[in-house]
């Protein structure tokens, strides 16, 4: 339900053009945040890193915009006035954006993630998609990002540690010197994924034949309220946008 | 209800050759043995001795390759049956990095009874039951990374527990924690175990750990070299020494006086114990040094 | 050989972000050339992070750290770590050649050291981890757990480092390999001179092998000094939540009776011959003859802790002074 929610949300982002609608929308993620629990500071320091960014993107909005429209306008300075506006724009969809995405997985476990995908791609099933394997390998693979992650970073400190040079030579050398990184990562991989495999079997796991569910994934009342919020958030898009 | 919970009948087992053909060394040898419930059984015994495998023969990772195995009066080998014996002998392995599956410990302690296909109802209550038996019931909705590694074990252990099964088996569960975290883990076992009556069989390296259960096994080369009270096993220091494994340090200070001549009492276990030993022979009087 | 000084160091994790972390506080400390030094914490406590200070991988976020008195940028970071060789957790994670003798000699590919030399190098480090040379040829894959771990740190030490640190080497092994290990270490360490610090939580492991311990706590040092001192500084040991060994905390308690008795033993071996000794003081002293005869013992049969007043002489007097004689 989430995933959907937040596809339309992101659409609507992409859509947004007027003022009035992005001051909705605004409006409606801060809410949507202050709902959820999540401080917006929070996700305004999940921008930080994308500062540098933004900040480029508004120079070259501003300098491109205004070199296009250069010429038949006399005003200068609505020009520029105009540049600054898209890029403010710009930057506001990818606030809006990235405040929604945040949402998304802070509020969201994977497994409850995976669940929902897999529900999503039930239909599949018909034509004989393993849909459950497949939403379990995907969350797996999620959760061993941050585990892989520090374990490579280990073992690249281990192999300089065996004083191992990895930032000298031309690119087929350099290539050849990830090995004593990657393999290790492999092997490691691997047996984590026998021990992972292990323990599940060992908690009687047998795909997906057989199992329930502690929570089940139903349309509840607060999913009809987000549903309705969002129908209504759209509507009142849709009158700004083309109406108006 | 069954009183033994394990039963084992000259268990053999050889791990397949690389290529596939033949048979490679013998892990296991002949195993007989039986574990009644309400047991606290230590496994100790070097690298190579068998332990693990043993391990995962009782809970049907393995099939042996001669005799049987029996949990709770199911063989393991009856595969109509596979998912009961698993249910029945719940493991909980070295590295709770590589056994949680959950993004949180309700989540993931929901996992082995959603796996049984129990009524959402029924999993709620023994997810609450299983928090509360280890005392995480405020954990619920933590994420598991966040915990300590003692923490993480016990939540491991809930997950188990959930399952209802007829004994917890705990491969080297502690190897890789600190002491506090070790000891965190013991004293949740032994409450367990007593509290509730559960079997629970474990698999260590650190001799301490053995000496607070009420049965140590001592394996060597797939075989069962040594079977008793801590007491009676830890008494035979030398013999343990041969078979790669030694006793609590203080046992093994006893023995060591003892092969001198000195008169005290073999199979010493505790601190206490020995200082209330050494002190009457030092100072030829009865003296008290239990700690206040 | 080289010297390490610490001076006032901490660090912080993600320093600046919502996740920071502070792993060390204020750490002063000096690393002599040739000592063994155990570091001993609980999980979290610091020690890993230390650890990667000293060979470089991590720079102070405040305080500094010195090599022979300069900072790490005068050595150059890759010089270092030549010189100091950190054994990680886990070390048998990073093997990764297809025979044992080549993953060893990885090291040395980019040393300029001749083949020969390479070789014999080879052949010293597998020597000082106690492995023979018929696995040289062998896939360091298809090696026992506690040989893996003996490779990897064969891997490290034919860099012939000045200072060897081992981040928790006998975590995960059985008791034997676990002893092995160390021994093997601590051998090399005697015939080389290499100065060794080693992180652990098995205070009986502090016991055999260091000279001098710290014990971290929260990124702190809590406590510090020979093990002896630390095991006494009971409180602060429990404070990190460590304990001393069993053996230690056996001769504490008989130390209430046995003033006499020597409680920063935490060996066994050592705990026997300590125990023998006050034994064959038996009967050569009583506590009402000034407490300790002539030879230092204390007459340990008829020992009572309680001062003993005149009442006593007449009693017990004579017989005891005789037994004193017989001593």
């Amino acid at each position: 339900m989430k995933i959907l929610l937040a596809a339309v949300f992101m659409t609507l982002v992409f859509l947004a053009d007027a003022y009035s609608s992005f001051l909705l929308l605004i409006v409606f993620s801060v809410t949507a945040a202050c709902v959820a629990g999540r401080p917006l500071g929070h996700s305004v320091k999940g921008l930080k890193p994308f500062l540098f960014i933004t900040l480029f993107t508004v120079a070259l909005n501003t300098v491109a915009v205004s070199g296009m429209s250069q010429d038949g306008s006399g005003c200068f300075s609505s020009v520029i006035r105009e540049g600054v506006v898209l890029s403010i724009q710009i930057v506001l969809r990818l606030f809006l954006l990235l405040t929604g995405a945040s949402l998304l997985t802070s509020t969201t476990t994977p497994v409850s993630l995976m669940d929902g995908l897999e529900a999503m791609l039930k239909p599949l099933k018909r034509f004989h998609v393993p849909v459950h394997e497949a939403a379990t390998v995907m969350a797996m693979a999620l959760r061993f990002i941050p585990v892989l992650l520090e374990e490579a970073e280990r073992i690249y400190q281990a192999q300089a540690s065996r004083s191992a040079v990895f930032d000298s030579g031309n690119p087929l050398k350099r290539a050849g010197r990830c090995v004593p990184v990657l393999v290790p990562l492999f092997v490691g991989a691997f047996r984590r994924a026998d021990e992972l495999a292990t323990a599940m079997e060992s908690r009687c796991y047998r795909g997906s034949g057989g199992r329930t569910r502690m929570r089940r994934l139903s349309f509840s009342r607060a999913d009809s309220l987000c549903a309705s919020t969002m129908l209504t958030l759209t509507a009142a898009f849709v009158c700004i946008e083309y109406v108006m | 209800m069954v009183r033994k919970v394990v039963e084992t009948h000259g268990v053999e087992f050889s791990y397949v050759g690389r290529d596939g053909s033949g048979p490679g060394t013998k892990a296991l040898d002949g195993i007989s043995l039986s574990i009644e419930k309400g047991e606290f059984v230590a496994v100790v015994g070097g690298n190579g001795s068998g332990k693990t495998t043993f391990a995962r023969m009782l809970n049907a990772l393995f099939e042996p390759t001669a005799g049987a195995v029996f949990i709770g009066g199911i063989e393991t080998k009856d595969k109509e049956r596979l998912w009961e014996v698993r249910r029945l002998a719940g493991m909980v392995f070295q590295n709770p990095d590589s056994q949680i599956v959950g993004a949180t410990v309700e989540e993931d302690v929901a996992f082995g009874p959603e796996n049984l296909g129990l009524e959402p109802e029924e999993i709620r209550r023994r997810v609450r039951d299983a928090l509360r038996h280890v005392g995480m019931e405020e954990d619920g909705d933590t994420p598991p990374h966040l915990l300590s590694g003692g923490r993480k074990q016990r939540a491991a252990i809930a997950g188990v527990i959930a399952m209802k099964p007829a004994c917890l088996i705990l491969d080297e569960a502690t190897a890789l924690q600190d002491p506090v975290a070790r000891k965190d883990i013991m004293e949740l076992l032994r409450r367990i175990n007593r509290e509730e009556g559960m079997t629970v069989i474990h698999i260590t390296h650190d001799m301490e750990e053995a000496a607070l259960a009420d049965r140590v096994i001592v394996m060597a080369g797939g075989q069962v070299a040594l079977d008793g009270t801590p007491r009676e096993v830890f008494s035979r220091v030398s013999r343990l020494r041969e078979l790669g494994v030694h006793a609590p340090y203080v046992t093994e200070l006893f023995e060591l006086l003892r092969e001198e001549g000195f008169e005290l009492p073999s199979g010493v276990l505790g601190v206490d114990e020995a200082a209330s030993a050494l002190g009457r022979m030092l100072t030829g009087r009865g003296y008290a040094f239990h700690t206040p | 050989m080289l010297s390490i000084r610490l001076e006032n160091l901490s660090f912080c994790y993600q320093q600046g972000t919502p996740f920071e972390k502070t792993a060390l506080r204020n750490i002063t400390l000096t690393i002599e050339p040739g000592t063994f030094l155990g570091v001993a914490g609980l999980s979290g406590a610091g020690k890993t992070t230390l650890l990667r200070h000293l060979s470089g991988f991590l720079r102070p976020t405040s305080g500094r750290i010195t090599f022979d008195g300069l900072p790490v940028d005068a050595h150059g970071a890759r010089d270092l770590r030549r010189r100091v060789g950190l054994v990680f957790q886990h070390p048998e994670d990073q093997l990764f050649e297809e025979t044992v003798y080549k993953d060893i000699a990885f090291g040395l590919s980019g040393a300029g050291v001749s083949p020969e030399e390479a070789a014999e190098r080879v052949r010293e480090a597998l020597e000082a981890v106690g492995l023979g040379e018929e696995l040289l040829e062998r896939s360091p894959f298809g090696l026992s757990g506690g040989e893996k771990r003996r490779v990897a740190i064969a891997g490290v030490m034919v860099m012939k480092p000045s200072v060897l640190v081992l981040d928790e080497p006998s975590v995960g092994l059985d008791p034997r390999g676990r002893g092995e290990i160390l021994d093997h270490i601590a051998r090399m360490r005697r015939k080389r001179g290499v100065t060794v610090v080693l992180a652990t939580h098995d205070m009986e492991q502090m016991a055999r092998y260091a000279e001098k311990v710290v014990v971290l706590k929260g990124g702190s040092i809590v406590s510090e000094g020979t093990p002896r001192e630390v095991f006494r500084d009971a409180g602060a040991l429990e404070s990190a939540g460590l304990e001393p060994p069993r053996i230690t905390r056996l001769m504490m308690k008989l130390k209430k009776a046995l003033p006499d008795i020597d409680d920063g033993i935490g060996t066994v071996e050592e705990a026997a011959e300590e125990i023998k000794r006050v034994y064959r003081g038996k009967g050569c002293g009583w506590r009402r003859h000034d407490t300790r005869h002539a030879h230092g013992q204390i007459c340990s049969r008829q020992f009572d802790s309680s001062p003993v007043g005149p009442e006593d002489e007449d009693t017990a007097g004579g017989r005891l002074y005789d037994a004193c004689i017989s001593c």
